[in-house]
């Protein structure tokens, strides 16, 4: 089981009130990402603590209060997919 | 002084020797020149620029003659930056275009001492509005309209930014204008100079409009941003002024940055601080004059 965590351990976020995108900057990469609210919260999470994508299913069907049969295996594989083709997450070193 | 006021013999003098360094905004930059036809473009569309001390320069660009032969068979020109050569050569009339697209290349490779972001610059009452956009938008077409209409110019193709202040540095070099945007702007600029029309590798006719004295004459004074304005040019579409997420608008602004991972958090801070205060909006348009009224009402309304 891979185990995922954020390519930056400092990256910055910024979100205006009323918005429902934010940015994500990676000051390691230099780089700036639109990001949904829900990405932020999610690598919020994965900041503090690497887990793995089951950790992440359960934890957008609770922490996020998404409908837990709204959340899938497959979904949570796409969603990491984007995460890291934008650099924002990476696997852990086991 | 200024460009015009050197003697004639005196600017063609330097430009063919140690170079010519002239004061744009807050780049100095030293340029060398052999070619006639580059020589009068730069009395005229530079006339008002101010020339600076030999030793001021950020880069140095060179436009001359490529090869011997070629000097009599099709004869060609090229570019160098700082000793770079970025492009092909090029036909022999198009050596006034080459060098502002060589100018441009420069300012967009060369500066790091401040942040360079893809967009025009216009400013009313010390205020700037900003108009990042890509190629076909109508950038260059609704800026120079705006300085038409009123609107100091600051800026066709860059807003360099201080990373530390957020303030915009004016940089009014010549307009890019193509095909029918010369037609649509010199009919409301009457006092409007081209320089010669060349064709691109695109396709493409450009024509460059000599910035108006005004704008060089305040080039030393930096800006802040208040409006950050996406142009969209579409034929027949209703004038339409939208807001635009913030978030979604820095995302653009850094991506229509050239430097802006060299400035790590700094630069994070700058773009930030500068959507922080500036109303951020899409402004689609057809009609050029509908257009113009929405600018001058964004610039009354000092609301962010």
């Amino acid at each position: 089981l891979h185990v995922w965590r954020t390519a930056d351990p400092d990256l910055i976020f910024h979100r205006w009130p009323g918005e429902s995108e934010a940015v994500a900057y990676s000051p390691r990469a230099g780089s700036l990402h639109l990001v949904t609210a829900s990405a932020v919260v999610l690598l919020q999470e994965l900041s503090a603590r690497p887990q793995t994508a089951a950790d992440i299913e359960r934890f957008i069907g609770s922490g996020l209060g998404v409908s837990p049969g709204d959340v899938t295996g497959e979904s949570v594989a796409d969603l990491l997919r984007g995460l890291r083709e934008a650099e924002l997450v990476e696997r852990a070193q086991p | 002084v200024t460009a015009a006021q050197l003697s004639g013999p005196e600017r063609r003098g330097r430009l063919a020797g140690q170079g010519l360094v002239l004061q744009a905004g807050p780049l100095a930059v030293r340029i060398r020149t052999p070619l006639r036809s580059v020589q009068d473009y730069l009395a005229g569309h530079y006339a008002d620029f101010p020339v600076a001390d030999a030793g001021a320069a950020h880069f140095a660009v060179d436009v001359r003659a490529s090869g011997r032969v070629r000097r009599f068979v099709r004869p060609q020109v090229t570019f160098a930056g700082d000793g770079v050569t970025p492009f092909h050569p090029l036909p022999a009339h198009m050596a006034a275009a080459l060098f502002e697209w060589g100018f441009n290349w420069c300012v967009s490779r060369r500066v790091h001492h401040l942040l360079v972001v893809h967009a025009a610059v216009l400013s009313r009452n010390g205020h700037a509005l900003l108009l990042p956009a890509p190629p076909g938008a109508g950038k260059s077409t609704l800026c120079a309209a705006l300085v038409s209409a009123g609107w100091q110019f600051g800026s066709d193709e860059f807003a360099l930014i201080e990373p530390e202040t957020g303030l915009v540095h004016p940089l009014p070099r010549p307009i890019s204008l193509k095909d029918q945007s010369v037609g649509i702007v010199s009919a409301r600029w009457r006092e409007a100079v081209f320089g010669p029309e060349v064709t691109e590798p695109t396709g493409a006719r450009v024509r460059h409009l000599r910035p108006p004295g005004s704008g060089v004459a305040q080039a030393h004074v930096p800006l802040e941003a208040r409006w950050v304005v996406l142009p969209a040019y579409r034929a027949g579409a209703s004038t339409a002024l939208a807001s635009v997420p913030r978030a979604r608008m820095l995302a653009h602004l850094a991506d229509s940055s050239y430097n802006f991972t060299e400035f790590g958090a700094r630069g994070f801070d700058c773009l930030r601080a500068i959507i922080d205060r500036s109303r951020c909006c899409t402004l689609t348009y057809s009609d050029l004059d509908e257009a113009l009224a929405v600018c001058d009402g964004l610039a009354r309304d000092t609301a962010v």
